[in-house]
């Protein structure tokens, strides 16, 4: 397996590096530099968030060009000699890891040579955790939203449920407060005698006190949990140490990524095999 | 090797395959024919297991299920490599490595005859080149059965011949074939059954040997042109067609075959042969089909 999978990623780093998406991300992470660190000095904190956002992109967008350079009818030989399609899709993920890390890379010697920032040796060890696995989470989600992973309506309902969990675990309430308060003034404003307007009037209040209600905190709470490991990483970051809680975020992150990726493989199995015939 | 029962494959509300049945055994070259549409390809990918199937199964005629190699119909092949490296990255794939994988690239490569374009850049081979890497790329890691979609497709006379050749050497070694082809002369030379797909069912299914059986005509060539007793030939019996300096009967009865003798040889024609023709392939196919 191991065999396979190595050999399946060497050729994918081979098609990526000769595709002109390689030449497309190499170009964002120029654009990236220059508009983040080309002109200031950053501080420690400012260097590992901006570079880990980086990463976090690129994975996403360079495992979407990587599953799209899979799509393709020149894959079929490959699959043949697979044990199980699930080594393809590791294949793809390690390709897009390899990528973006480079890239990551690249940029952190470009800017620690320049005008970087003075990091102690603590901090330097703390770095790798957190970019790796934003990077791998990344690259897990953008597995889920390509052509070549997807199956029926799969995606939609994998970032429609991050979308409604966004929302609901938004801790300041404001997106909640603004739909709420949207929801009670056209429930208010509704004018008329038919009993469907009083209705809806009615029902539209009813809904905006239920998202202001004790009800819809519990909720948030809940949606808000799944992003406590995000904020935990920043705020470790920003503080300049880690506590013990905070510690176990980046393990958190993977955790939601193996659970991702065990979805995108479930989804991968059971689609039909039809590749892009150019 | 592999048997395959009541294989069924729906698009949406559309019926592709429709209970397919097969058996596929060793030394045995299955040549699946059919009109474009008819299921085909669609049929080698639930077998090759691109697309899951609806209902059926698919299982190891003994135990263990055999190594399958795969030509696509359409080939495409990262065209900035060249063969050889291709080739070894193919055998790298199916668990060969160092000394193992280098000569057996080169044993593919001397097998189907790429020997002068091994260390060219694949974009740059010829079609029937390219059919050939993708010959070779299904055979390397022994596959016990061979799943071929349209092999011939591209090769000159020289190429097909050497292709049909290859493909017999293969059955000689005990692998199972499948292949599909419009090219009936290419079928009828190597392959052992034929089975005619139409509309997604498999409408016929019979070794060659029994396919091209004695049709029961008898065809009888004179040396003259045969104008002047046409008609009276014709009176002898309705299934009797005349030709040129030929007559064919429609049946092989003696008795019908003495009186056209003797009318021709009373008229002054001389007979040269008798023939009783085989069925040819397009004959089969053309009646499965318009059935």
């Amino acid at each position: 397996m191991m065999q396979r999978i190595t050999t399946l990623t060497s050729y994918l780093l081979y098609r990526l590096f000769s595709s002109m998406a390689s030449i497309i991300l190499l170009l964002v992470g120029f654009a990236y530099y220059w508009l983040t660190f080309y002109q200031r000095a950053p501080e420690p904190e400012y260097f590992v968030i901006v570079i880990g956002a980086f990463g976090l992109v690129i994975s996403f967008f360079s495992t979407l060009a990587v599953a799209s350079l899979s799509n393709e009818a020149k894959s079929y030989p490959f699959f043949m000699r697979l044990q199980s399609r699930t080594e393809f899709l590791a294949s793809i993920l390690l390709t897009a890891l390899i990528f973006a890390l480079l890239l990551q890379l690249l940029m952190t010697a470009v800017v620690l040579i320049r005008n970087g920032p003075e990091l102690t040796i603590g901090r330097a060890i703390e770095v790798p955790p957190i970019w790796l696995s934003l990077n791998i989470l990344a690259s897990v989600l953008a597995l889920q939203a390509s052509d070549f992973v997807s199956y029926g309506w799969s995606r939609v309902w994998i970032f429609g449920l991050l979308a409604v969990a966004i929302i609901f675990g938004d801790n300041e309430g404001e997106t909640i407060n603004w739909i709420a308060s949207f929801l009670r003034d056209t429930g208010e404003q509704a004018i008329g005698t038919s009993e469907a307007i009083i209705q809806m009037s009615e029902f539209l209040i009813r809904a905006a006190d239920f998202l202001t209600g004790t009800t819809m905190t519990t909720i948030s709470n809940v949606f808000g949990s799944l992003f406590w490991p995000f904020r935990a990483i920043l705020d470790a970051v920003q503080t300049g140490y880690f506590t013990r809680a905070q510690a176990f975020a980046p393990a958190l992150i993977l955790l939601f990524a193996a659970v991702l990726f065990l979805l995108a493989a479930d989804f991968f199995n059971s689609r039909d095999m039809t590749l892009a015939e150019d | 090797m592999l048997q395959i029962q009541n294989l069924t494959r729906n698009f949406h509300s559309f019926r592709v395959l429709n209970n397919i049945s097969l058996e596929l055994n060793r030394g045995e070259i299955l040549g699946v024919l059919g009109p474009n549409g008819a299921g085909k390809t669609t049929f080698f990918r639930v077998l090759t297991g691109f697309l899951p199937q609806d209902d059926g199964v698919i299982r190891p005629t003994h135990g263990q299920w055999p190594k399958i190699g795969y030509k696509p119909e359409r080939l495409h092949f990262p065209s900035r490599m060249t063969a050889r490296q291709y080739l070894a990255t193919m055998a790298a794939m199916s668990g060969l490595s160092g000394q193992a994988a280098g000569s057996k690239v080169q044993q593919v490569i001397q097998l189907v005859g790429m020997v002068p374009a091994a260390d060219k850049r694949i974009r740059d081979c010829s079609k029937g080149m390219k059919q050939r890497i993708g010959l070779a790329q299904a055979m390397i890691g022994d596959p016990d059965v061979l799943v071929l979609d349209e092999p011939g497709d591209g090769l000159d006379p020289i190429g097909q011949q050497e292709m049909q050749a290859i493909l017999r050497m293969l059955r000689e070694q005990g692998k199972a074939i499948l292949l599909s082809s419009h090219r009936l002369n290419e079928v009828k030379a190597v392959c052992t059954d034929i089975a005619i797909m139409s509309r997604g069912e498999i409408v016929y299914k019979s070794s060659i040997a029994r396919a091209s059986e004695a049709s029961g005509k008898t065809r009888i060539f004179c040396d003259s042109d045969l104008g002047d007793i046409k008609l009276l030939l014709e009176s002898l019996d309705p299934g009797i067609q005349v030709r040129e300096q030929s007559v064919e009967l429609s049946t092989e009865a003696l008795p019908l075959r003495r009186d056209v003798l003797r009318l021709l040889l009373s008229a002054g024609h001389d007979v040269l042969r008798i023939e009783r023709p085989e069925t040819t392939l397009n004959e089969v196919y053309a009646k499965v089909i318009r059935q």
